[in-house]
């Protein structure tokens, strides 16, 4: 009996050290590649680790002036400012339309759960046609505004949902007496409901920041020069169709990375209530 | 002001910015599709063309090949994706130390910027200096270094492979949240009575979790229509179209064929599509919620 326990631990732990393998080895193989001499990228078979450290390819990236180099430097810069302000209408506008949903009494019922639904899963694909004839009527397209509207429009639905959920958890009898107190119910969700909120304003901000900062297909439709280009369309040009240069192109990802890489390891636990709370982005 | 003038006013930012972003585009694709489009520098113009889009999409062999590789991309993310999924929260379910760790590191792939992703495996598959051929022909399983994304029938694998470590992390966790609201007593008291865990999990967790694996059916095959990115960076779509799934499709229709109005016809007959799946899922939480 206790041998076979034993057994079952190592198992278990040669089974836990596979997937995180399994999980980790794109991410391990892009940084390692990252910081080889370029040497080492066409060795056959390769090199599975470095022969030295260097980090060359970063100092290129993030200080030399090249078509793709200066193009990264934009698309950060243009993907910070952009998500950033996604992330923060999201919340403000999210909170106060769920607010009005949940205790103000204003399209309750269940159609407002299906709309919420449909809307965060409608593929955006679906809207690229006629938002690039109306963009282009509007003298819109390769603005920042642009796709900050139009992030925003996609993240909406989804932050009201997550705090939708969470308003509804806080106690009514704390707004009530408020009420009773005086309070008018706008005093009541600025005072009381929203700093009551921090944790689900806090996952609702990253949600709509991550999904802000990778977002791919609107950005590639719709940005064309450094005004308003941002980081994965940047990245997209590193791989051009015949030639690759696979350690500029492995270093901007990991660059890219760093935001979204350290939010899931200090903010993992909003992560996951986010995902649990029914936000539906497979 | 009343309580229910200050809901409508709470509610009009974010009513007007979905209205202008979400709803009127989707009505206007609408007017769309009943039109050819034709492109000029700086002018679109648009000629009534009746139900032809649509007739032509429904009849475009094109359009259900799409829809098969998309629905060949739905069945491995399903059958193998989730059951990876299903294995790894099992695992992360157990108590051992860095378990905090090691749930923060099945994140990475969820929250890495998709086109990153994308070029990560780009970079494993190349066939020259990539990782995957280095491996396997050091390994001695292959003698020769293989083009995986040069042959049609290998490349859709290629492609479905890193789709799936892309939606692995999504599964692992919502299992996860389902696996614990199983209460413990339950594998104590079918310890007690002897059952093998391979009994336990067929007649305690599996029937358990089995209302988040319907809704994990709905929301992975929702988000397949929306595979872009990979296949963008790396197919666009080839080679011999073996990859062209209907979201890649739909948009080479409008931004390489530049048929704006066809484009529109797709985008509502997929609307459509999504809508049955929605109302499926709406139903599916609802009772979960009850």
């Amino acid at each position: 009996m206790h041998n076979n326990s034993r057994v079952k631990i190592i198992i278990d732990g040669i089974l836990i050290i596979l997937a995180m393998i399994w999980t980790l080895l794109p991410l391990w193989w892009t940084f390692q590649t990252s910081i080889s001499p370029e040497v080492d990228l066409t060795r056959i078979p390769p090199r599975w680790l470095p022969s030295s450290i260097n980090f060359n390819y970063y100092n290129s990236i993030l200080f030399k002036k090249m078509g793709t180099t200066t193009a990264f430097r934009a698309g950060i810069f243009n993907s910070s400012v952009i998500s950033i302000t996604v992330a923060f209408l999201s919340v403000f506008l999210g909170s106060l339309a769920a607010y009005a949903i949940v205790r103000l009494n204003v399209l309750s019922g269940r159609w407002v759960i299906f709309t919420l639904l449909f809307a965060q899963m409608i593929p955006p694909v679906i809207l690229i046609t006629s938002l690039y004839v109306i963009a282009s009527k509007l003298h819109l397209l390769d603005t920042r505004f642009l796709l900050i509207l139009i992030y925003s429009a996609l993240q909406l639905p989804m932050a009201i949902w997550i705090l939708r959920g969470y308003f509804q958890t806080i106690p009514r009898e704390i707004e009530d007496s408020a009420l009773i107190d005086g309070c008018s119910p706008s005093q009541v969700l600025f005072h009381i409901v929203l700093p009551l909120s921090g944790p689900a304003l806090f996952t609702t901000g990253i949600f709509t920041f991550i999904s802000a900062w990778g977002e791919f297909l609107m950005a590639l439709v719709f940005t064309s020069s450094l005004a308003s280009k941002t980081m994965p369309v940047a990245i997209a040009e590193f791989m051009g169709r015949f030639t690759v240069d696979y350690g500029l192109m492995c270093t901007a990802g990991m660059i890219a990375s760093v935001p979204p890489i350290l939010i899931a390891f200090i903010f993992q636990r909003f992560i996951i209530q986010g995902l649990t709370s029914g936000a539906v982005k497979g | 002001m009343s309580r229910k003038t200050l809901g409508y006013l709470l509610l009009l930012p974010s009513a007007i910015i979905i209205l202008v972003v979400l709803v009127y585009p989707i009505l206007y694709s609408g007017y769309l599709s009943f039109f050819g489009t034709f492109i000029g520098p700086g002018t679109l113009t648009l000629t009534p063309v009746g139900l032809k889009n649509y007739i032509d999409t429904i009849k475009s062999p094109q359009w259900w090949w799409a829809f098969g590789r998309t629905a060949y991309f739905v069945l491995y993310d399903i059958v193998v994706g989730m059951s990876l999924g299903l294995g790894i929260a099992l695992l992360l379910n157990k108590e051992f130390r860095l378990r905090g760790i090691a749930r923060a590191l099945v994140l990475f792939p969820y929250v890495l910027p998709s086109i990153v992703k994308a070029l990560m495996w780009k970079w494993i598959y190349n066939s020259d200096y990539g990782f995957l051929n280095g491996l396997l022909f050091q390994l001695g399983l292959i003698k020769d270094y293989i083009p995986w994304l040069s042959n049609p029938t290998l490349a859709i694998h290629m492609v479905i492979l890193a789709n799936i470590w892309e939606g692995t992390p999504f599964a692992i966790i919502m299992y996860l949240a389902a696996l614990q609201t199983i209460p413990k007593e339950l594998y104590e008291a079918s310890e007690v009575d002897g059952a093998t865990p391979w009994q336990m999990f067929t007649k305690i967790t599996f029937p358990l979790i089995k209302p988040m694996t319907f809704i994990l059916i709905v929301i992975k095959t929702v988000a397949t229509f929306k595979v872009f990115d990979l296949v963008y960076a790396l197919t666009a779509g080839g080679p011999g179209g073996s990859t062209q799934v209907v979201g890649y499709l739909m948009y080479s229709t409008v931004f390489d064929s530049l048929q704006f109005g066809k484009g529109a016809a797709m985008s509502y007959i997929l609307l459509l599509i999504i809508l049955v799946l929605v109302f499926i899922y709406s139903k599916l939480f609802q009772s979960e919620e009850e």
